[in-house]
């Protein structure tokens, strides 16, 4: 990670599924909630590995968050007729992947504004034709794709869980580390008074 | 974007939440149709339907009512059946077809519409589906019998609607034996009841006017002559009476209204009244009040919020229900054992209007 002396200036790196990192501003990426959280306060020692979307995805999203940097706050999705012609020429020229991709990741990214007008576009698809013609433009998932998906949200969930584990075994060992001055006090204490009876018996 | 094909049932959930949400809930139900995940994931989405109507007649009507005023009416067209015999099961009738159409606020064309065919579903299975992405899995709003329905049994009715809030008769509902067959039937599942004719042509008119519904409305297309006596017998939380009145009822020789307010002052008149009104072509003077002691609400222009302990007030004939009133001024007066009653007098066009409202 680089950092200039102007925090606008700051750039981070991002590594992508294959393994390439490429630069992307830092007002970029604090459109994105997920990197505001996992990494605005803290700060990243290395490229930010945002490994399950592909470098051209990625670039994509970017592209979009680096244009709207000087955009008013968002406040609420805007029609698509409301759109800018760059909006427009940025969702025109992407092929049905890479729009699907692209809404991936900027979900996973949490970048609300993408997100939404990208939603926003499918539904406007949508809208207007029955069922019959809805079947010609929504594919239904096959089982594979299902499994997939589950395994996909099973990974994460375990992911998640080991989280959660990771952080109450640190609160374990911090907890433990403050108790120990006592337990040692109360041991002092018994083995002194063990003396004191085992001298009395003595006497 | 080159191909138009959309994973959409494979999306994270917030996505195609969001897809959703941007959706009609005509073009969600019209997903929902797709798979059985498609319908789980509009369930999921969906926004509740402010109100779901059941129409019973020559074909199944289902209406739901959103909050930004869209509006979906699902017929489903039943083939005639060969023996042309009365009381068929509704669960064996065979669909022809399905139309199902969009509304846009008080506009009566239609905004969309599609047909479905060939589908193998029976009655039940679309009453249960649309009840479902609606939101609606519990109840209906209203369940409504009309012109033709006679022709169904009223058991297997009552098998595929399963419970419901409000029971009511369109005025094209011809025979009196089915009305009574439907009373019979659902008065036990009943939580408020409209009677559009006069109720002692039926043989159950004493059941009906002892159940303790949550609303009892009678009266609209005759005039009901209600005597003091029916309205002594009447349990109801609210009891609206159009068109209901006989001159006699009003200011009759024993001042029937005037007698059963004295009644409910002495606490001897339906303990669990909580609103009435009644309209009546008659003009109802204020003489009804002869002999009983009212203050008149100082702040006449002050608007009264009466709050019922149930959804027993329509926001109109297309909207939800709901549990308030508001109105100004009335003339109060005072139960036996300490409670409010306020009585309000209103004249709309030719017809005279009071409601009496019992506070808590």
């Amino acid at each position: 990670m680089t950092s200039p002396a102007s925090s606008s200036e700051v750039k981070y790196l991002i590594e992508s599924s294959e393994g390439n990192t490429f630069d992307v501003s830092g007002a970029a990426l604090r459109q994105s909630n997920t990197f505001n959280a996992m990494f605005l306060n803290i700060g990243a020692d290395g490229p930010i590995p945002f490994t399950d979307y592909n470098e051209a995805t990625l670039k994509k999203v970017f592209e979009y968050c680096e244009h709207s940097v000087n955009e008013e706050n968002y406040s609420g999705p805007k029609h698509q007729d409301d759109l800018s012609k760059w909006d427009l020429n940025f969702f025109n020229e992407m092929d049905q992947k890479m729009f699907i991709d692209v809404i991936n990741a900027s979900n996973f990214l949490d970048i609300e504004r993408l997100t939404s007008y990208c939603c926003e576009r499918i539904a406007r698809m949508l809208r207007g034709k029955n069922t019959q013609e809805m079947i010609k433009v929504i594919t239904l998932p096959t089982a594979e794709e299902l499994e997939a998906k589950q395994k996909v949200e099973e990974k994460k969930a375990a992911a998640a869980k080991k989280v959660a584990e990771k952080a109450a075994e640190t609160a374990e060992k911090t907890e433990t580390l403050e108790e120990l001055p006592v337990q040692q006090l109360v041991q002092t204490t018994r083995n002194k008074l063990t003396r004191k009876y085992l001298s009395f018996s003595n006497e | 974007m080159t191909t138009k094909l959309i994973p959409l049932l494979v999306l994270p959930y917030l996505v195609y939440a969001k897809i959703f949400r941007y959706m009609n809930p005509y073009h969600q139900i019209s997903i929902s149709l797709l798979s059985k995940r498609a319908k789980a994931i509009v369930k999921t989405v969906n926004t509740k339907a402010e109100l779901i109507t059941c129409q019973i007649g020559i074909e199944i009507t289902i209406r739901a009512v959103w909050t930004n005023s869209t509006s979906t009416i699902t017929r489903i067209y039943l083939r005639s059946a060969q023996d042309k015999s009365f009381s068929r099961n509704l669960d064996d009738c065979e669909i022809e077809h399905v139309d199902f159409q969009r509304f846009e606020g008080r506009n009566l064309d239609i905004a969309e519409s599609q047909k479905w065919r060939n589908v193998s579903w029976r009655v039940k299975d679309w009453v249960d589906h649309f009840r479902d992405v609606v939101n609606k899995t519990e109840e209906f709003d209203i369940l409504r019998f009309g012109e033709g329905s006679h022709r169904y049994d009223v058991k297997s009715v009552r098998e595929i609607i399963g419970r419901f809030q409000q029971l009511t008769f369109n005025e094209s509902c011809p025979e009196e034996s089915f009305h009574q067959n439907v009373l019979v039937s659902f008065l036990p599942v009943t939580k408020q009841l409209v009677l559009t004719r006069d109720p002692h042509d039926n043989e159950i008119f004493e059941t009906v006017l002892r159940k303790k519904f949550d609303s009892l409305e009678i009266g609209s297309r005759n005039i009901f002559h209600c005597t003091l006596n029916d309205l002594l017998k009447m349990r109801s939380r609210c009891i609206i009476l159009n068109r209901a009145l006989s001159t006699d009822f009003i200011e009759g020789i024993k001042g029937n209204l005037n007698q059963f307010l004295k009644l409910w002052i002495q606490n001897k008149a339906n303990r669990n009244l909580e609103y009435m009104k009644i309209v009546s072509n008659e003009q109802i003077l204020r003489s009804i009040l002869e002999g009983i002691n009212y203050q008149r609400f100082a702040g006449v222009k002050e608007q009264r919020t009466f709050i019922h302990s149930k959804n027993v007030f329509s926001m109109g004939s297309t909207r939800a229900k709901v549990n308030y009133k508001k109105f100004q001024g009335g003339l109060d007066i005072r139960r036996c054992d300490g409670k409010v009653g306020t009585l309000h007098f209103d004249r709309r066009g030719n017809c005279s209007i009071i409601q009496f409202f019992v506070w808590n």
